[in-house]
């Protein structure tokens, strides 16, 4: 009875995460990520066209229209139909409702390549990737390669689980209850500002994005020399960058902030979950003033800090007290109206200046076997960010790391001074950028 | 393959500088070879909407294609019965009224509310305005539509004005001005004229129900351009019905439909074919892939 419920409703309720991104999203701060993968051949649009027609039933949680309630923001299903079109220069550029037909979405092609940008209101990285990798799939099907399913591929002729439909921040919230006043991770108030890099902004329209392509092997074997994993070690080059800068932009001591880079976490590795739409957390390794620590000790705290806070325990103490936020009945009966520039101003004020930066590690991405030969490359790259206005996003794929960094700013000081280290390092790393 | 000398980083055929720290590539081996391109190349002036540009064009182009057919039409039909052009000039200038309102923002480089706003506004004065002329030789009735609607661009100006303006003539000022010359102005003409009740109020508050269902109609419901055209035309005629019904109260005493019946006619057309074009799918796709770029 549920089920159907659920498979035949037309509206959703947004997932706990996703509340909060209706408040912030801007032409600017558009709330988008993007895949993109390049194929080794030209991209026929008529054939991509077909492709996201033949899948999009599948997901029926992504063909929706965000609207606004009376106390909240919900999603409605959206019965018209997503086309494709040509990329533009800027990734992640903010969704027109009028062009893109009310979708979350847009899939996008250019030469060899098929891009697809999801807003985090509909899902997070996960969500989307699967969305991708099967439409990639249903695409050289209609190109007629027959890329045989290994099951790591969606199958569209199933029926959704249910499972895929649920907000599981609210499921594991109320199997484990609301959080006591010890167990409160709330990171929102009464924390020190970070800094946020200074720069000449960009106008709404440019977004900057340069991706380095580095042998995984390589970039592997330097983190364990550090004894640590990918995302930790590049995480610590990242914060020791972003020291640097603070060191060059910052000239009086006394004014020097915390340097701190959020680093989401896959919840679905830390509990059984099917959920296609949001369910990350963020774990944020903060270094205080004065005392900046050199390389190999930034390592070591890097990796102590993320193994220490990314435990499932901690973790789930996180997600109960971001739901009870959310279910407080302060906020919970306060209208729309009222509650959007409330949060909006929370957010610019205190949420976003909490992070000089994100880094946000998707981990290897695996495709069956004759996809593999015909998708050369995947790029991963986050939302533009115009308070920490550059950030970090890492996809690992058939031996390489593509590290993508994007940017709201004119010069380029993240990127130079973390792919020149990796460099000194005698990691090699090709670029591409818009 | 090229290595920025700065960074030792390896770059791609068509970087023409290191995308990190601008220093120029110079290697007399290779070819900068653009068309190799990762991503679309930023123009000049490229802003958000650069990729509807064309789409923009062209539906710029059909509107104004339509306009023009329901205008010539009418007028030569006119010209074959009565040798002169007589009714004919109600559904041109409705015709005229939807192109500057309709069809002229989609050949703007830059949508802004207040511009596109600005340029309706105006349309419906000027519209309004010749009316007048032609129904009464003269400026009678359309003088309090047109100064209200003076009055109310320049409230909403006020909130739209550029800062830079701004900054020397304060928005207060604006307004008390724009108040007072309007209330002395309405009181000149309304010492021997009684208008205001009976024509001034109704239009004004017709326009304002008309808008006000819109706005919220595109913000509840509706998105896809089809909708947006349908609700534009059914808008106008909405308009100009209750605009003929309250005009003709007010010179006659009693209501009637007279010239909006001919934009009704002009105008049905137009909205039965977005209606078809909204119910099938199957024509509205091919549009889609006809107009994506």
């Amino acid at each position: 009875m549920e089920e159907n419920y659920i498979l035949e409703s037309d509206w959703y309720r947004l997932d706990n995460s996703a509340k909060i991104y209706p408040a912030i999203m801007t032409e600017r701060q558009t709330t988008l990520f993007r895949y993109a993968f390049t194929l080794t051949e030209e991209i026929d649009p008529e054939l991509l066209q077909q492709a996201l027609e033949i899948i999009f039933p599948r997901f029926p949680y992504f063909n929706v229209s965000l609207r606004k309630g009376f106390f909240w923001n919900y999603l409605e299903r959206n019965n018209d139909r997503p086309t494709v079109h040509c990329d533009t220069p800027a990734p992640c550029e903010s969704i027109n409702d009028i062009y893109n037909n009310g979708f979350l979405y847009k899939v996008l092609y250019f030469k060899k390549r098929i891009a697809v940008e999801f807003s985090h209101v509909i899902s997070d990285g996960y969500g989307a990737l699967e969305f991708t990798k099967t439409l990639i799939f249903e695409y050289l099907k209609l190109k007629g390669h027959n890329p045989e399913n290994d099951g790591s591929i969606m199958d569209v002729s199933e029926k959704p689980d249910k499972g895929e439909f649920l907000d599981d921040h609210k499921r594991y919230s109320q199997i484990y209850g609301k959080p006591t006043e010890e167990e409160k991770e709330r990171n929102l108030f009464g924390k020190t500002k970070a800094f946020l890099i200074k720069g000449r902004v960009l106008p709404a329209d440019r977004y900057h994005i340069v991706t380095g392509i580095i042998p995984s092997d390589d970039l592997r074997k330097k983190a364990r020399e550090y004894n640590a994993t990918i995302t930790e070690f590049l995480t610590a080059i990242y914060l020791e960058s972003l020291i640097e800068i603070q060191f060059r932009q910052v000239k009086n001591p006394e004014k020097l902030r915390s340097v701190a880079v959020q680093v989401p976490v896959n919840m679905r590795n830390k509990l059984e979950s099917k959920s296609m739409r949001n369910f990350s957390l963020f774990v944020t390794p903060t270094l205080n003033p004065p005392k900046f620590p050199g390389f190999d000790e930034l390592v070591g705290f890097t990796r102590d800090f993320i193994r220490e806070n990314a435990t499932t325990k901690r973790l789930i103490n996180i997600l109960r007290d971001n739901v009870s936020v959310g279910e407080s009945p302060l906020v919970k009966h306060v209208p729309l109206f009222l509650k959007l520039p409330i949060t909006k101003y929370i957010v610019n004020t205190s949420g976003s200046s909490q992070h000089s930066g994100t880094l946000s590690n998707l981990g290897l991405v695996k495709l069956p076997e004759k996809m593999t030969e015909l998708v050369e490359d995947i790029v991963f790259n986050l939302s533009p960010d115009p308070h920490a206005k550059t950030n970090a996003a890492v996809i690992g794929y058939n031996g390489r790391v593509y590290l993508t960094f994007g940017r709201v700013i004119k010069d380029a000081p993240i990127e130079r001074l973390v792919f020149r280290k990796l460099v000194k390092m005698g990691i090699h790393v090709k670029l591409q950028s818009n | 393959m090229s290595y920025c000398v700065e960074c030792g980083v390896e770059l791609a055929e068509y970087h023409e500088e290191c995308p990190l720290c601008g220093t120029v590539v110079n290697n007399p081996k290779r070819t900068i070879d653009l068309s190799k391109n990762d991503y679309p190349i930023y123009k000049k002036h490229h802003v958000l909407t650069n990729r509807r540009k064309v789409v923009r064009r062209l539906v710029g182009f059909i509107l104004t294609m339509s306009f023009m057919m329901t205008a010539l039409i009418p007028m030569l039909v006119d010209l074959r019965v009565n040798t002169a052009i007589t009714w004919s000039v109600y559904p041109l200038l409705s015709s005229l009224l939807l192109w500057f309102s309709i069809a002229v923002p989609f050949f703007k480089k830059r949508n802004t509310f207040f511009g596109d706003f600005s340029i309706s506004w105006w349309g419906v004065a000027i519209f309004v305005f010749i009316i007048d002329i032609l129904n009464s030789g003269g400026l009678t009735w359309s003088r309090y539509v047109i100064s209200s609607m003076a009055l109310v661009w320049v409230l909403m100006a006020g909130i739209f004005i550029p800062f830079k303006i701004r900054k020397f003539v304060p928005v207060i000022l604006i307004y008390i001005v724009t108040a007072v010359g309007y209330f002395l102005l309405l009181a000149s003409w309304i010492a021997d004229n009684s208008a205001v009740f009976s024509l001034v109020l109704p239009l004004e508050g017709s326009i304002l129900l008309v808008f006000l269902v819109s706005f919220f109609l595109v913000r509840s419901k509706m998105h896809g351009i089809i909708n947006f055209i349908l609700l534009i035309l059914w808008d106008t005629l909405i308009i100009c019905v209750l605009f003929d019904l309250i005009i003709t109260n007010y010179v006659r005493g009693s209501y009637a439909f007279t010239w909006s019946f001919i934009v009704v006619i002009a105008l049905l057309p137009l909205i039965i074919t977005a209606l078809i074009i909204k119910r099938r799918m199957k024509l509205k796709g091919l549009i889609s892939k006809k107009l994506h770029r």
